[in-house]
Parts: C-alpha cells; sequence; structure tokens
C-alpha cells in the first residue's frame, strides 16, 4: 500500500518539537495520552450511540433532549484530536509510514463530513418534527453510517500495530 | 498456575498470541464493547449531574440491553485475551484492579439505576436528579474511569513470554 509522501524535513521538524521531545522522554506522557484517548472514545462514541440509536429508531422518546448530547461527541472528538496530535508528534515517521493510519484519517474524515452533513442539513428539520414522529428515512442512514464509521475507527486504530509503532 | 501455563501453550492461547489479526481483533472488540458499556455509563452520568434534564431516564433503560450486550463483547474477548497470557495476568495487579474496578462500576451502576427508579415519577420522568443520585454518579464514574485507566497500564507492567 501506498502512503502519502510527506516532506521528511517536515516530519524531523515536528519530531524536534519541545512536546514531541516531552512524550518521548517521559515514561508516563505517552500511556497517560493513551489513556485520555480511551476515555474520549468512550465520550464520543456513548453520544453517538444514543444520539443515533434514536435516529435509527432503535431508541423511542423525545428527540429533541438527546440531540443535546452532540455535546459530548463533540467534546470526546477534540479530545482524542489533540491526544491524537500528542502520539503523531512523539514519532511523526512511524505514523506517517503506516498506510493504517492514513486509512484511520480517511474514515475519521469521512464520519466528520457525515457530522457536517447533519449539522447542515438535518438538525434542523429534526427539530421541527412532531413529537414522537419518526426521522426521515436519509436522517436514518447518515446516524447509520455515523454509527458504522466510527466503529470503524475504533478498529484501524487498534490495528496500527499490525504496520507500526502504536 | 499450572493450568493457565498449560492453556497459554494450547492451540487455542497460541492461536490468539501468534495471530495478530486474531490479537488486535480481540483488541478491536475489546475497544468497541468498552466503548458502549463506559460510553452508555457516561451518558447517563451525564444526564444525571444536569446535562439535558428534560430527557426521561428510560431511554437508557431502553440501553441496557445493549450495555449488556457490550459487556459480553468485552467478557469474551477478555476470556480469549486472557487465554493467551493468563499466567501473566494473573499475577499483574493492575489487571486485579482493573476486574475490582469493573465489578464496583457495575454494582454503583446497579445502585444508581434503584435510586433513580424509587425517584417520585420512576424512569418515565425528567427533570434534576435527587443528591443521593447525584453522589452514586460521582462514584461510579470515577470507577469506570479508573477501570480504564488500569486497564491501559496492564499494557505497560505485564510480561508476555
Amino acid at each position: 500500500m501506498d502512503v502519502p509522501t510527506i516532506d521528511p524535513a517536515i516530519l524531523q521538524a515536528i519530531h524536534d518539537t519541545a512536546l514531541g521531545e516531552a512524550i518521548r522522554n517521559s515514561a508516563y506522557l505517552f500511556p497517560t495520552l493513551e489513556t485520555i484517548h480511551f476515555i474520549g472514545l468512550c465520550l464520543l462514541i456513548g453520544a453517538m450511540v444514543l444520539v443515533d440509536l434514536r435516529l435509527v429508531g432503535f431508541l423511542r422518546g423525545p428527540i429533541r433532549p438527546v440531540l443535546v448530547f452532540t455535546r459530548l461527541a463533540i467534546a470526546g472528538f477534540v479530545i482524542n484530536l489533540l491526544s491524537g496530535i500528542g502520539f503523531f508528534t512523539s514519532n511523526p515517521a512511524n505514523y506517517a509510514g503506516n498506510p493504517l493510519f492514513w486509512v484511520k484519517m480517511g474514515a475519521v474524515m469521512l464520519a466528520g463530513l457525515n457530522v457536517a452533513w447533519f449539522e447542515l442539513a438535518e438538525r434542523r428539520e429534526l427539530l421541527a418534527l412532531p413529537e414522537g414522529a419518526k426521522p426521515p428515512g436519509r436522517t436514518r442512514v447518515v446516524a447509520a453510517m455515523s454509527l458504522a464509521l466510527w466503529a470503524s475507527v475504533i478498529v484501524l486504530g487498534r490495528y496500527l500495530p499490525v504496520l507500526g509503532v502504536g | 498456575m499450572e493450568f493457565l501455563e498449560w492453556l497459554g501453550r494450547s492451540p487455542l492461547g497460541s492461536w490468539v498470541s501468534e495471530n495478530q489479526l486474531v490479537y488486535y481483533g480481540l483488541l478491536s472488540g475489546h475497544a468497541i464493547g468498552m466503548g458502549v458499556v463506559v460510553g452508555i455509563v457516561f451518558m447517563l452520568g451525564a444526564r444525571v449531574l444536569g446535562l439535558s434534564k428534560s430527557l426521561p431516564y428510560d431511554v437508557f433503560e431502553q440501553l441496557y440491553r445493549l450495555a449488556w450486550a457490550g459487556f459480553g463483547l468485552n467478557l469474551l474477548t477478555g476470556l480469549f485475551l486472557f487465554a493467551a497470557n493468563g499466567r501473566h495476568l494473573i499475577e499483574n495487579p493492575p489487571f486485579l484492579l482493573k476486574l475490582t474496578f469493573i465489578a464496583l462500576g457495575g454494582l454503583t451502576l446497579w445502585a444508581l439505576t434503584r435510586t433513580l427508579a424509587a425517584a417520585p415519577g420512576g424512569l418515565g420522568t425528567g427533570g434534576p436528579a435527587s443528591t443521593r443520585a447525584k453522589s452514586i454518579t460521582a462514584v461510579m464514574l470515577l470507577l469506570w474511569t479508573a477501570a480504564i485507566i488500569s486497564g491501559r497500564i496492564i499494557a505497560y507492567t505485564i510480561k508476555y513470554v
């Protein structure tokens, strides 16, 4: 599998930052970032389970108060973006050279586009629905895709060490 | 001990430890199960602590079966991973702590659902939670977070061979 070519000088510059240096030189920082990454994962997946399963129709009840939980999904995503930048900075050549890392980033991007579509095209319409009404088929597809994409992001992340370092 | 050593060398144990696809597949399943179980616990905790007060608790009751399914997935993937390296896991303090935190986390989740169901109006109503429910929730969130932390430490303290 081909990976995107990134100028080695850029990777070296990221490697040499104070952040990269600090994570490499500490026995505790990397495991701490991993733990934070897992907690962010739980926030993101927990919020998506609640919101998406309601939109798909697996859960009954009012929609509006469920949609409030997208805030926790955003919080989880930001936590994982920041901790993920920490991983990358500690060993840029490893991640940039790992095809699975790029597939994972591609899946994150698709999941992000799916979220953007939901926010721009679906949310307002959903909030206008009468109490107890079923979301339109289009919204249910977006919700199902969200669950599938985030699950694939987890699997790809877990398989990273097969073609590189964790 | 001898049994766990035998188990690690058995066809099942070696199938897990010598097969990268299998090993990381089990870890992937374990991570998804964690996301489902702890994710649902986190959402319920956020609701009790004051997020989206108009949401009735019965939406979480509808999720209990899924939470149990996530737990079952992690028990199963966990048993496979244990088969590969049980003899080291059984004397690894973070592993034993993790199991303890999960047991206590499950107990507090059960206590919380009992408290919520006993409130006037039961699970079908929204509104702010009682101080008692909030206290149990704080402990529950700490315990499940501790389970994640100790689980991560296993990877840095366990012997593989």
